[in-house]
């Protein structure tokens, strides 16, 4: 009964939402460069690879939980009515559709990628992996839920987080890329000399 | 005994403890801070578009009711003081005092609790 009369007249809910939003996609951003980090066996004596594994399933079980606490305080705040179909199945709310549909896609992929890696001695590691691609997908849909109905969008601070969690995105992607690429000549040249082995 | 090898590899795992409760604890700091960043924060602009969307008859069909109750400027700080109180106002809070009367609200009993949320 208290906890219900703070959800009617406090903006308690309200701040945590908004907080909690924007750990998520800090959290989120720290995820995909970890994982970025991890695919690409960046490695150094004091910091062996399965730390960076570690990590990366320390922060992404984060990123849930904070994401978790983001949905349920939307729905619990009842300034504007908000339920939890609506923030869970896209597009269907009465309220921003599109922008909160954005976030709710944002956290389904997430619980994908989340499920599939729990389950990844079950669903194999080709279809973990395709569904890991989700990953990439999902950080550029939460940013676009955060500019698109987040309330501190015009605020210098929250300016200063998208600007870092880009900044830290092209710098994974481009080590990415740039890894790919090596991975991809490294194993031509394998099959180049396996095949000069075989004439 | 043990190895170099299994040595390392303790040492490694109490590191990854450490980390991982580092970035556990830096996240929960982190949101606390965000949360008083937030709430000394103010939106007067999204405030109005939240009011006029829970409030629209068409577009916020399932909004509750209570959608103006949500003030943060704390109306009990700026009608005791003239001109003295929270330094913080600049133009909101004289609008506020030099209203002479207020509107006629139709539910303004839960007003009163807002203001220990922040």
């Amino acid at each position: 009964m208290a906890i219900a009369a703070v959800g009617v007249v406090s903006p308690a809910y309200w701040y945590l939402t908004r907080a909690t939003g924007v750990m998520s996609l800090l959290l989120l951003t720290c995820v995909v460069a970890l994982g970025v980090a991890n695919a690409a066996r960046l490695t150094t004596s004091s910091w062996p690879r399965f730390l960076t594994d570690g990590v990366h399933r320390r922060a992404s079980m984060l990123a849930l939980a904070f994401l978790a606490i983001h949905i349920i305080t939307t729905v619990l705040d009842t300034f504007v009515s908000i339920s939890l179909f609506d923030a869970v199945i896209p597009f269907i709310g009465s309220y921003r559709p599109f922008w909160l549909g954005l976030g709710a896609a944002a956290f389904d992929m997430l619980l994908a990628v989340w499920i599939s890696s729990l389950l990844r001695a079950r669903v194999g590691a080709r279809t973990w992996r395709s569904l890991h691609w989700l990953a990439y997908a999902c950080w550029p849909v939460a940013v676009l839920h955060s500019i698109g109905t987040g309330t501190d969008v015009h605020q210098g601070w929250m300016f200063a987080v998208y600007v870092v969690c880009v900044a830290v995105l092209i710098v994974a992607l481009w080590v990415r890329l740039r890894a790919g690429a090596y991975m991809d000549s490294v194993g031509r040249t394998a099959v180049g000399a396996a095949e000069a082995r075989g004439r | 005994m043990r190895t170099r090898a299994q040595a390392s590899r303790d040492a490694a795992l109490r590191r990854l403890t450490r980390v991982n409760r580092s970035l556990a604890a830096a996240a929960v700091v982190g949101v606390g801070v965000l949360t008083d960043i937030i709430a000394q924060t103010p939106v007067h602009h999204s405030h109005a578009t939240y009011a006029s969307v829970a409030s629209a008859p068409g577009a916020g069909s399932t909004a509750r009711s209570p959608a103006p109750a949500r003030q943060h400027t704390r109306p009990q700080i700026q009608t005791n003081g003239g001109g003295s109180s929270t330094g913080s106002s600049s133009g909101s809070s004289s609008a506020v005092v030099s209203a002479p009367a207020p509107a006629p609200q139709p539910a303004p009993a839960p007003v009163v609790a807002v203001s220990g949320g922040s």
